[in-house]
């Protein structure tokens, strides 16, 4: 079967051995430095808290306080994801004889991009079989599928009228029609190497490992990246942080999958789904009973015995779901009892109906036509024309119990559909169900980034968006079966997206000062930076120590500069997971689009800018009339030129025409 | 894997399976009672007395098969079942929490 016993030569070997010295050591530097970075910025943040706020200006300094606390919780966070980052030594040898989809997915990409795609992934190494995941339904595409010779899958008509699940619908649909051990997935952009397969299926050959992720770069980013698209501290030291605690995200492309894991999560979680729509529909019809009873007047007594036979049957059918009888047959047998009861007190409700209407016919009555009230019966027990609404609504609840999921496409779901990132919260599924994951540090498929600031934003506030779903569906800090590192390294990442809340204090705190002269501090300037520059300066060699320069100043500007997206991430989310407001209902109409300036995507960093000059302008005009107070001024026009210099990436985004390869970086 | 389908005189398709029920066989199956479905017979019965093993894609394509017969107005039932998983972590007891 998996005998992975190539032979290493001694040259392997040796590097291996130096490869494991080297981490080790630097691990040690980076333990070192993140507890002398916490020391300290325990040690300020308690001085903060305790001996500095500014309890005559309470409404600002609560606030930066706060903020100040959320920005220490972060730097903990990031020095425990980083406490066992290292670089895994080379990977194991991929077995032989392995099966192998490879699914590009798409859904409106150009042809020629996808089947750029699609030829080399052909060209990869192991054996191995290609489809195209056409999301888009393209005749054109479906040809030149069949043209190349590899496969194509859409969607059936099971998923007419319903949710499609974008992406994560998508690979459930292929995993469906196919059967390969184990799946690569592509995006549409993500051209492979010919090797991927062989880098990356040898972890496999330890059986509880369910994915391995490597990284995605991108081959249209020069070395100034003016949107910032790379993630390269992402894609280093971070996930390696996270596959130090065995909790590397799946990142929905350019990783490798064991179908077993992904199958085994879908029954699961189909049988969580059912029995969760059993236990609701149970709840909810033992309360309204419960208040049925409570209301009945006795007056009527066929109801009363209705009611009561109805509680008992609820009742038995707990009573079997607790020991242990299969769902299918108990839900099965207390649908037909509830029919019965209905069908039984309409009958007797029309029988004494007829039998009334005879005795108003009187002794003339046998002239009246015969009454055949079966169909009458049908009607009434089934639909809502009985007066017995409490009977009524106990029926549609029951019967609403369906054990084959009918209002979804597929009963079962590999891939997670809780969030519009799927990968995240599939990821997190199969950690909590005690599998292991990989993160490869090794290039072994290029992709396209977005060249427009326009595309970027809608990009990253998606990926917020989807994260922000996972936190308020599926909290990681509550999730049975994960490690406290492995909630904590979910957490982590969720944490990372609320910045938007503490930047807007971060820009606000200047502004007050420089306008008013009111400190949210109370201590003075010497005392402020002796506390401070200690934290500021360690924490600035924590990350330079950590980042093993690669470089970070891009993506720390952006994850500033872009606070409005990360706060209109967090209130969409918040709002479509707890009152199901669909995550795009805030949309700005086409039309106004086409006409619009670009600069309006980027509205709220330009009236912060505004304001910050504008004050900095006044807080100057403060010194120059001898009001304000110099150090204190000094301090907070230095604080705007920092904010001033992060927000000012987005006028080169801005500026961005897309990439032009000759030229390289600009 | 092979299959092979009989039918009672209450017009119930009984689908009788021989080998493994795993990844590379569960299309075959979900296509098998697909096909019952389409035919007709939408009440059937999947006989896996002949089956020593059943992965989680096997499993699946049962669900699947489940779904379908439901669709139809019927149901889909299992004889012989016995005890055939293998290390799964997901055979959790198919009942009432």
């Amino acid at each position: 079967m998996m005998g992975s016993t190539a032979l290493l030569t001694r040259a392997d070997l040796r590097r291996d051995r130096q490869t494991r010295q080297r981490e080790g050591r630097h691990l040690v530097l980076v333990r070192v430095v993140s507890v002398a970075t916490l020391l300290l910025a325990v040690n300020y943040l308690a001085w903060r808290w305790l001996f500095s706020l500014n309890w005559d200006a309470v409404w600002i300094a609560v606030p930066l306080v706060l903020a100040e606390t959320y920005s220490v919780i972060d730097v903990g966070l990031f020095a425990l994801t980083m406490w066992r980052a290292r670089r895994r030594p080379e990977p194991p040898v991929a077995p032989e004889g392995l099966t192998v989809d490879v699914f590009v997915t798409t859904y409106n990409e150009s042809l020629e991009l996808v089947l750029a795609t699609v030829e080399a992934a052909k060209r990869i190494d192991y054996p191995h079989r290609v489809w195209v995941l056409d999301d888009g339904n393209r005749e054109e595409l479906r040809i030149a599928a069949a043209e190349t010779g590899v496969g194509y899958l859409t969607r059936g008509a099971d998923w007419d009228g319903r949710p499609r699940h974008a992406k994560a619908g998508n690979l459930n649909n292929a995993m469906m029609a196919t059967d390969g051990e184990f799946m690569l997935i592509l995006d549409a952009d993500q051209v492979p190497s010919p090797e991927i397969l062989d880098r990356t299926l040898g972890y496999f050959f330890d059986p509880r490992v369910a994915f391995v992720q490597t990284p995605q770069t991108f081959g249209n980013v020069g070395r100034s990246d003016p949107l910032g698209s790379d993630a390269p501290l992402f894609y280093g030291p971070i996930q390696q942080g996270k596959d130090g605690w065995n909790a590397a995200f799946f990142c929905g492309s350019n990783a490798v999958l064991r179908r077993e894991a992904l199958m085994q999560l879908a029954i699961a979680g189909y049988v969580r789904e059912v029995e969760r729509s059993v236990d609701k529909a149970l709840a909810r019809a033992g309360g309204i009973l419960r208040q049925a009873a409570h209301s009945d007047t006795g007056r009527d007594p066929v109801l009363s015995v209705a009611l009561s036979s109805l509680e008992g049957a609820i009742e038995e059918t707990h009573d079997a779901l607790r020991r242990g009888d299969p769902i299918g047959l108990v839900t099965f047998e207390l649908q037909q009892r509830v029919d019965e009861i209905s069908r039984d007190v309409v009958a007797i409700q029309l029988h004494s109906l007829a039998v009334d209407m005879q005795a108003l016919a009187g002794p003339a009555g046998d002239g009246l036509p015969a009454f055949d009230y079966s169909d009458a019966i049908d009607e009434l027990s089934t639909g809502g024309a009985s007066p017995l609404a409490a009977l009524a609504t106990v029926q549609s609840l029951v019967r609403s119990i369906n054990v084959d999921l009918s209002d979804e496409a597929l009963p079962l779901m590999p891939l997670a559909t809780i969030s519009v990132t799927e990968d995240m919260a599939t990821a997190m599924r199969l950690h909590a169900a005690g599998w292991r994951s990989v993160y490869h540090h090794e290039e072994l498929a290029v992709g396209l980034a977005p060249e427009d600031l326009g595309t970027m934003l809608k990009q990253r506030l998606r990926w917020a968006q989807g994260t922000m779903q996972v936190m308020f569906r599926e909290n990681p800090l509550v999730q049975k079966g994960l490690s406290v590192a492995q909630r904590l390294m979910y957490f982590a990442t969720m944490w990372s997206y609320l910045s938007g809340f503490a930047v807007l204090v971060y820009f606000a705190a200047p502004v007050v000062f420089l306008l008013f002269g009111i400190l949210p501090v109370s201590a003075g300037a010497v005392e402020f930076l002796a506390r401070f520059l200690p934290f500021f300066l360690v924490n600035q060699l924590f990350f330079l120590v950590t980042s093993r320069g690669i470089p970070t100043r891009r993506g720390r500007q952006y994850s500033l500069a872009l606070f409005p997206v990360w706060l209109r991430a967090t209130v969409t989310a918040a709002a479509n997971v707890f009152f199901r407001v669909p995550l795009d209902f805030v949309v700005t109409p086409k039309t106004v689009q086409r006409t619009a300036h670009p600069w309006r995507l980027v509205g709220p960093q330009i009236l912060v800018a505004a304001v910050l000059v504008l004050a900095s302008g006044i807080g100057l005009a403060r010194i120059l009339l001898g009001i304000g107070e110099p150090v204190g001024t000094a301090v907070n026009l230095v604080w705007v030129g920092v904010d001033l210099a992060a927000l000012g990436v987005l006028y080169r985004g801005l500026r961005y025409r897309g990439f032009v390869p000759t030229k390289g970086a600009s | 894997m092979e299959h092979s389908v009989t039918y009672t005189d209450g017009g119930v398709a009984i689908l009788r399976l021989q080998g493994n029920l795993n990844m590379v066989s569960a299309p075959a199956v979900r296509e098998a009672v697909a096909s019952l479905v389409a035919e007709g017979s939408s009440r059937v019965v999947v006989d896996l007395a002949d089956v020593p093993f059943l992965d989680s894609s096997g499993l699946g394509a049962l669900i699947g098969g489940l779904k379908s017969t439901r669709q139809a107005g019927g149901d889909l039932r299992i004889a012989s079942a016995g005890s055939k998983s293998g290390s799964s972590s997901s055979s959790r007891t198919w009942s009432g929490s």
